[in-house]
């Protein structure tokens, strides 16, 4: 455990860099946001909401891959085990989520408490993930937040093994998975169905419960595949 | 005399190319081995697969009583420096020191300041903004200051001055006296560190053609200058590992015990017979001229 703790310093020792981005960026987003809306002013009807919060787990993607691809060959020649690296990482990863879910949340009951930063503005209290359980909205962004870094951690252990080409094979392949799927939906005429199976999911389970089950199978196919990386 | 590192068999193919054939050998404890052969010889391959980076195609390496490949418990005390090693980005200096403190075992910090300041490597810039040199040095004191039970240098004097290589011999001949340490150096400038050298380990073509303490060697490869026939008749009964023709004189390199007896043979045939150094010896073994 000790040398699983050392290998996530591997990932914290030069924190100014890879952390304050996240927060930087999406601080960036939502100024700019607000002087947006401070500039519309009245003419806007009802809350209008921004997208801005997407900032924050687009760059942890980032964060997230890169962590692999920067930091794995350096640690595999600091002597450092697969194994002991991608545990490090992934719990570096897990920290940051939650870390990164409970300032969210405050700043959600922040927003909620200041009418929209006194200008009807909601950026982290979006309709569709507006739960009223504190604990539960916690979740909500963390486990977004898991996804995304563990598709980030994913990707970057692709790039690790079979570099760009690697990556851009990857997106060729969930591209056509995905339009696979919607293929079959639109031939079985299912696309109703599927709107009703998401619109009947609470929240939670869209935000937390599913994600999940997703992130443990990045998780685990990650793994699988980085134990046979070689420098 | 442990073995603290067994490879037996191994071979390494990349599709048709064979890194590896057949290469087996053990490394005597606290000694200094210099892995020598030309580039492209499979050095830097044989040593990666020593510390379970790379995955041999077949045979076995024993590392401290298992396999490498991702025992945590053997590769803790291994410490490999390699010309090509990768840092992040968004590493200094001060970085790489704190993580090699926090996952080196045996590591001594002082001592790793001690020498950035003698090799001049300022601590608090990027890794990346490193001159090759100075990347290198700081190779050398991870390397050195990590007091690694198996310490492994791949070429780590790229880039070094001439003062600078001679700050890492004398460095490591000292600090391998006070801590005691199993030592492989690769390297191509064999001459520089011919003295340190304790057991010659010669790879040429992926293949082990060497594996001989260093001390036998030095007085065992001789060259022989002379006319060719008196050459031949000195030559006779030897190994003859290579034979160039300078004018109307012949110059052959011979492998084999030279002793007062074989001296006096020499004297009377007329043949001048010049002891060779590793460096000599090495590119007499491996090189291959086309006719």
């Amino acid at each position: 455990m000790s040398r699983v703790l050392a290998a996530a310093r591997l990932h914290t020792v030069a924190w100014p860099l890879t952390l304050s981005w996240p927060w930087g960026i999406m601080a960036s987003s939502f100024l700019l946001n607000l002087a947006i809306f401070g500039a519309i002013g009245d003419r806007m009807e009802g809350d209008a909401k921004t997208g801005g919060l997407l900032s924050l787990y687009i760059t942890m993607a980032i964060v997230a891959g890169s962590s692999v691809t920067q930091v794995f060959p350096y640690a595999l020649g600091m002597s450092v085990t697969r194994r002991t690296f991608y545990a490090a990482t992934a719990l570096v990863m897990t920290a940051l989520s939650i870390a990164f879910a409970v300032p969210l949340y405050l700043l959600k009951l922040l927003e909620q408490a200041t009418g929209g930063w006194g200008l009807s503005m909601r950026f982290f209290a979006v309709d569709l993930i507006d739960v009223h359980n504190g604990l539960l909205q916690v979740l909500v962004y963390a486990v977004p937040l898991l996804f995304v870094c563990f598709f980030g951690m994913f990707s970057g252990v692709v790039f690790a093994r079979w570099g760009i080409n690697g990556v851009f094979a990857m997106t060729v392949a969930g591209l056509l998975g995905l339009g696979l799927v919607a293929l079959v939906i639109t031939w079985s005429g299912a696309w109703r169905t599927a709107g009703h199976w998401f619109a009947d999911q609470p929240p939670a389970a869209l935000f937390a419960g599913w994600p999940m089950l997703l992130v443990l199978a990045l998780a685990g196919g990650g793994y699988a595949l980085l134990r046979r990386a070689q420098a | 005399m442990t073995a603290v590192v067994t490879v037996d068999g191994v071979s390494k193919r990349y599709g048709d190319v064979v890194a590896l054939e057949d290469v087996s050998f053990s490394l005597r404890e606290n000694a200094i081995h210099g892995l020598l052969g030309r580039n492209g010889a499979g050095k830097t391959t044989l040593m990666q697969i020593l510390t379970g980076q790379t995955l041999a195609s077949a045979g076995r390496v024993d590392l401290f009583g298992g396999s490498p490949y991702e025992n945590e418990a053997a590769l803790s005390h291994v410490s490999f420096i390699k010309e090509s090693q990768a840092y992040p980005n968004a590493f200094r200096v001060g970085h790489v020191l704190r993580t090699a403190a926090d996952l080196f075992p045996h590591w001594d910090g002082d001592y790793a300041r001690r020498l950035l300041g003698d090799l001049s490597v300022p601590t608090n810039r990027y890794v990346r903004k490193l001159s090759r040199g100075m990347k290198s040095a700081l190779g050398v004191t991870i390397g050195l200051a990590s007091r690694a039970p198996l310490t492994i240098f791949d070429e780590p004097y790229l880039g070094l001055d001439a003062v600078a290589r001679q700050i890492f011999y004398d460095r490591l001949l000292a600090d391998y006296a006070a801590h005691p340490r199993t030592v492989i150096l690769s390297m191509h400038l064999i001459d520089e560190v011919g003295d340190l050298i304790e057991r010659v380990l010669l790879l040429d073509g992926g293949h082990l053609v060497l594996d001989e303490d260093a001390d036998v060697l030095r007085g065992q490869v001789v060259a022989a200058t002379g006319p060719e026939k008196a050459v031949d008749a000195f030559a006779a009964g030897r190994t003859e590992l290579h034979r160039e023709r300078l004018g109307d004189l012949v110059r052959a390199t011979i492998r084999g015990s030279f002793g007062g007896r074989e001296r006096s043979l020499a004297e009377a045939l007329g043949v001048a017979v010049d002891p060779l150094s590793l460096q000599q010896f090495m590119v007499s073994m491996t090189g291959r001229v086309s006719q």
